[in-house]
């Protein structure tokens, strides 16, 4: 028991040793005082008794030492007298220390968030058993990026032939609004806007997720089409509509009409597969037409790509077996789907075709996997941003420590110990760390909110059978919590050896063999030297990824997009959500369309089902004749076809030239004669530079009786700003022209104004809630903020970057200029000499000068391999420039030496203001 | 005049169990008195390193086996005067048999052959 009383007590006066200190001081004054009394009462004089009496109590140091040792930790107590030292010692120089805490602050937040975002993509596994044997399926067809989403025969081919090694589920996550809950006693509740995933009987039982309450959906649930009303909740919908009642499996749920039983909800935490997109709940694959409204037939129609496919591994089976075996299945169904006949290029096709699987222990995530080049390119960045600041502040830690060489030299001589010495330097350092890092994680908190907002932004993009928004869950974890903690230590470690390496090397380690420390001041520069270089190198590195990456911005914000970007509104809505089908769609469009053109300050207004600008980039299809000449060979192309329902004046509205033709009119119906506009690609490869105008085809894109070509219309950019890749064919087809009308459920309305668009928006949105007030308007925008969205990663690299190029400039600025101005100072004696024997006061500043240039010239010389070879990584982001791309690369040298030479200015200027006299009179 | 090699070098275990049979016995003292009446017993001059006799004091304050209260001497200066507390004087007890129990073992050990 004493024992811990013991530790406690020493460890309370370790941190608080000044109490104890001066109790000591009191006992020795009174011990003082007693024995002086005693040896007065033996007779002996008062200033004999006196020194007796300090002699009885022998070295008072030694004394205090011995106590120290017994009523604390040597170790601890050293270290508190160390950190109060250096805690004086950044006191004393404010200024200074701001910078130094700042910049590392900086640096470390910087490292922290990048951090954060890998971990949110590879840490968060689905709360789900055995989370490992999850797999993602997708499909890649020849030279084109993989695709998620399949046909139900695709899926249920896969599903057969996999089973036993596979367990394949399909779903499917859109958005619905027209909801509405009921409770037995006839309250009703507004579902509001929800996100419903339709999946296959076996999803649940695949995921092996049970219901808290109640039942999952199985496949005796997903046996016939319409025959199974049920759903399943969340947790986070049940709390949030129906309270948490605990009455929810008597409650049902309509969906445009269809009423649905609630048979389960799912437990907290869990929100299905889809990262960013938390379901709401859950109902089967054959209750997909009620749901689906617009779309009924998807469950059956051989070209509807609108289930996503997940699966987990039989246990023993490795997802390279998986792989194998899973390649001859796919095959075998995708030539089963072509028929009795298929032709040689189908098969060629389907040959080059793969199906892959992916890990799904994190879940199915697409926007995270295309943001992964983003966060790799953030951690390189902000890890030689680190670098430079601790380059920075060991410079600094260097010069303070030479100043402060004298100084050493004494303590050494009063017999200091030289190890006590050396770690005294190092808590300096480390103590700058621990306010960096505490400083950087404050910092990190505030930016991982403003990151995460940024991320979660991006174009709209309204698949018919997909979910819109998504939410960007990235947050600092213990995780990143101990990766700032070991990042700032470790910074520390290394910027508070510098000091105490050159320290050792020059004072102390002779001092300790006995030898007399050497004054070598020139010693103390080499590091010194070297750290600058290497900031100038890693500098000129950011430097040159910040202006790839802002002159790509550039490029892609300006480039010519083909219409017509002035005063004109993008206006995105969500037809699906209504409810409405077929004629009632159409009627949709042309109400919105009149009402929309006649408003003041319109100029005209048209709708189309592009979704222009939404980021989608064109991919090659498989081999087909989009278009076929009666008479003639049809020509196959691997171009990605394109077809697009427009409304009349859509080209006029967009401000696209028409080539040759017409638009389309309120007289091209469904019944009337077929007609199509293509675009220029089209005609080109089909017709070469004959004018197809009038001409009859068939036209892979509208099935059935041969279509008469009226038009033809440039090509302008359709999906991102990147171009690249194969041009799209597309044809343009009228919007009344189909009886299906399920094509139209993406609206996205080019409404062309007079004047400011801005001032239309507010009557645009009351125009459409008139003309049905439950069509959602998702977003309206202008041509610039539409493209601000698609290119959010491209912005948030080119400002990322390119305010770490200022950091690192002003640090390297900063580093320059202390090495040069030390330099000069130290060189003073032989500039006033050089200014007497006739050395004009040009020649010294050229000195000067040219002392900061070599260095600077150093470092560009490392710093240009360096950056070429990072900004190799950087390749898939350009856009019109190369990463060798020589004007850029020489810019970012002349920024480099503008910067040393306002570095070294300064100190140059001193350095010719010498007056000689004085100079060599003060030596 | 004592040099280095004439003050006793002591193991801080006895020290601590010197000082706590010494104020055992004498009750409550202050450092110098029990300095002085150490010195006494041993017929040494300056037998105690001072350090080491403030440091086996301190050790022992922080234990709680003794206790220090500033008062004032008979010529009226203030000394801090410690004193056994109770846990102090089990502890006492418990080192004393245990101090008797080691010097039988040497006795036995280095005499008993003789």
């Amino acid at each position: 028991m004493w024992r811990v009383r013991e530790f406690f007590m020493r460890l309370f006066s370790a941190a608080f040793s000044g109490r104890a200190e001066r109790e000591l001081d009191r006992e020795l004054a009174a011990h003082r005082a007693l024995a002086a009394q005693d040896f007065a009462r033996r007779g002996v004089p008062d200033h004999e008794a006196r020194r007796l009496a300090n002699r009885h109590i022998g070295p008072v140091d030694l004394v205090k030492e011995q106590h120290r040792d017994a009523r604390s930790f040597r170790l601890l107590d050293d270290l508190a007298r160390d950190l109060r030292y250096a805690g004086r010692m950044i006191r004393r120089a404010p200024g200074v220390s701001i910078i130094t805490v700042a910049s590392l602050a900086l640096g470390i937040s910087a490292n922290t968030i990048a951090f954060s975002l890998v971990d949110s993509l590879i840490a968060r596994t689905l709360p789900v058993p055995r989370p490992a044997e999850l797999v993602n399926l997708r499909e890649r067809w020849p030279d084109s990026k993989p695709h998620a989403e399949t046909p139900t025969w695709e899926y249920l081919g896969l599903r057969d032939g996999m089973a036993g090694t596979l367990t394949i589920a399909a779903v499917a996550v859109l958005d619905r609004s027209n909801i509405t809950l009921a409770t037995p006693s006839d309250a009703h509740v507004d579902g509001g806007r929800a996100r419903v995933a339709i999946v296959s009987g076996n999803y649940f039982p695949m995921l092996q997720m049970p219901a808290t309450i109640g039942r999952t959906l199985g496949p005796d649930d997903d046996r016939t089409p319409g025959g199974h009303p049920v759903v399943v909740l969340s947790d986070a919908y049940w709390t949030s509509r129906l309270d948490r009642s605990p009455d929810v499996l008597n409650d049902t749920l309509a969906i445009n009409g269809t009423t649905f039983s609630i048979v389960g909800v799912m437990p907290r935490g869990f929100s299905g597969d889809f990262v960013g997109r938390p379901v709401d709940f859950w109902a089967t694959t054959m209750m997909q037409g009620p749901i689906m409204p617009e779309a009924p037939t998807s469950l059956t129609k051989p070209n509807d790509y609108w289930l996503r496919l997940v699966g987990r591994l039989t246990p023993g089976v490795t997802s390279a077996q998986a792989d194998a075996a899973i390649q001859p299945v796919y095959q075998h169904v995708m030539r089963d789907a072509e028929g009795a006949a298929p032709s040689p290029d189908a098969l060629a096709f389907i040959r080059r075709s793969r199906i892959e699987l992916v890990s799904a222990a994190h879940g199915y995530a697409p926007e995270l996997e295309t943001r992964t080049p983003l966060f790799s390119i953030l951690t390189i960045i902000s890890a030689l941003v680190l670098v430079v600041v601790c380059a920075n502040v060991a410079g600094l830690l260097l010069s303070r420590a030479g100043a402060r060489r004298r100084e050493f030299a004494v303590r050494l001589a009063i017999g200091a110990d030289a190890r006590r010495l050396a770690r005294q330097l190092f808590v300096e350092g480390i103590l700058l760390a621990i306010l960096g890092g505490a400083s950087g994680l404050l910092l990190a908190m505030w930016g991982m909110g403003t990151m995460a907002r940024l991320l979660a932004s991006g174009p709209v993009k309204v698949f018919w059978a997909q979910s819109s928004w998504f939410t960007f869950d990235v947050a600092l974890n213990w995780r990143g919590l101990l990766f700032t903690a070991g990042v700032s230590l470790a910074a520390g470690f290394i910027f508070a050896m510098a000091p105490v390496i050159q320290a050792w090397r020059v004072s102390l380690a002779p001092a300790l063999s006995g030898r007399a420390p050497t004054d070598r001041a020139s010693s103390w520069f080499g590091m010194s030297q070297g750290l600058v270089v290497m900031q100038v190198a890693l500098t000129l590195v950011v430097i040159v990824a910040a202006a790839l990456l802002v002159r790509t911005l550039v490029r892609l914000q300006t480039r010519d997009l083909g219409f017509d970007r002035r005063n004109l509104l993008l206006v995105w809505a969500q037809p699906t959500a209504t409810g409405r089908q077929g004629a009632a769609l159409i009627a949709l469009w042309r109400e919105t369309q009149a009402a929309l053109s006649t408003l003041p300050g319109v100029a005209s207004a048209s709708t189309g089902n592009a979704e222009l600008l939404n980021g989608n980039a064109p991919n090659p299809g498989p081999p087909q004749a989009l278009l076929r000449i009666d008479g003639q060979a049809p020509r196959v192309t691997t171009a990605p076809g394109w077809r697009r329902f427009i409304q009349p004046d859509y080209f006029k509205t967009l401000g696209v030239r028409m080539l040759r033709g017409r638009e389309f009119t309120e007289r091209d119906t469904a019944l009337s004669p077929p007609v199509v506009i293509i675009n220029e690609t089209f005609a080109r490869f089909y017709f070469g530079d004959e004018d197809p105008v009038g001409r009859r085809v068939s036209l892979s894109a509208r099935p059935g009786a041969p279509v008469e070509i009226v038009g033809v219309v440039n090509d302008f950019v359709d999906g991102t700003p990147r171009g690249g890749g194969a041009r799209p064919m597309i044809a343009y087809l009228p919007y009344g022209s189909f009886a299906d009308a399920r094509q139209l459920v993406i609206m996205c309305i080019g409404v062309r104004t007079l004047a400011d668009p801005r001032s239309v928006e507010a009557p645009i949105r009351e125009a459409l809630r008139r003309v049905d007030p439950s069509l959602p308007v998702l977003k309206i925008d202008t041509v610039s903020e539409q493209l601000d969205d698609v290119l959010v990663q491209e912005r948030l690299l080119a400002r990322l970057t390119g305010f770490f190029g200022g950091v690192a400039s002003l640090l390297a600025c900063l580093g320059l200029y202390g090495l040069v101005a030390h330099m000069t100072a130290r060189r003073t004696a032989e500039i006033a000499v050089r200014m007497a024997l006739g050395a004009t006061r040009g020649r010294v500043l050229m000195m000067t000068l040219r002392d900061g240039a070599r260095l600077a010239v150093a470092g560009i010389l490392i710093g240009v391999p360096a950056a070429v070879a990072i900004s190799r990584t950087l390749r898939s982001q350009l856009f019109g420039v190369g990463p060798y791309d020589p004007a850029t690369i020489g810019a970012s040298m002349t920024l480099m030496l503008a910067i040393a030479f306002v570095a070294a200015w300064l100190p140059a200027r001193r350095a010719a203001r010498i007056d000689p006299m004085t100079a060599l009179r003060g030596e | 005049m004592a040099n280095k090699a004439d003050r006793l070098e002591l193991l801080q275990g006895t020290l601590d169990l010197i000082v706590m049979r010494g104020l055992a016995t004498m009750g409550p003292q202050h450092a110098y008195a029990l300095a002085a009446r150490l010195a006494q017993i041993a017929d040494h001059p300056f037998p105690l390193n001072q350090g080491t006799l403030y440091a086996s004091l301190v050790r022992l304050e922080q234990r709680g086996w003794i206790t220090g209260e500033w008062r004032q001497t008979e010529s009226n200066r203030e000394a801090k005067y410690y004193a056994l507390t109770r846990s102090g004087r089990r502890a006492l007890d418990v080192q004393n048999e245990r101090w008797r129990r080691l010097t039988g073992f040497l006795d036995k050990l280095l005499l008993g052959e003789a």
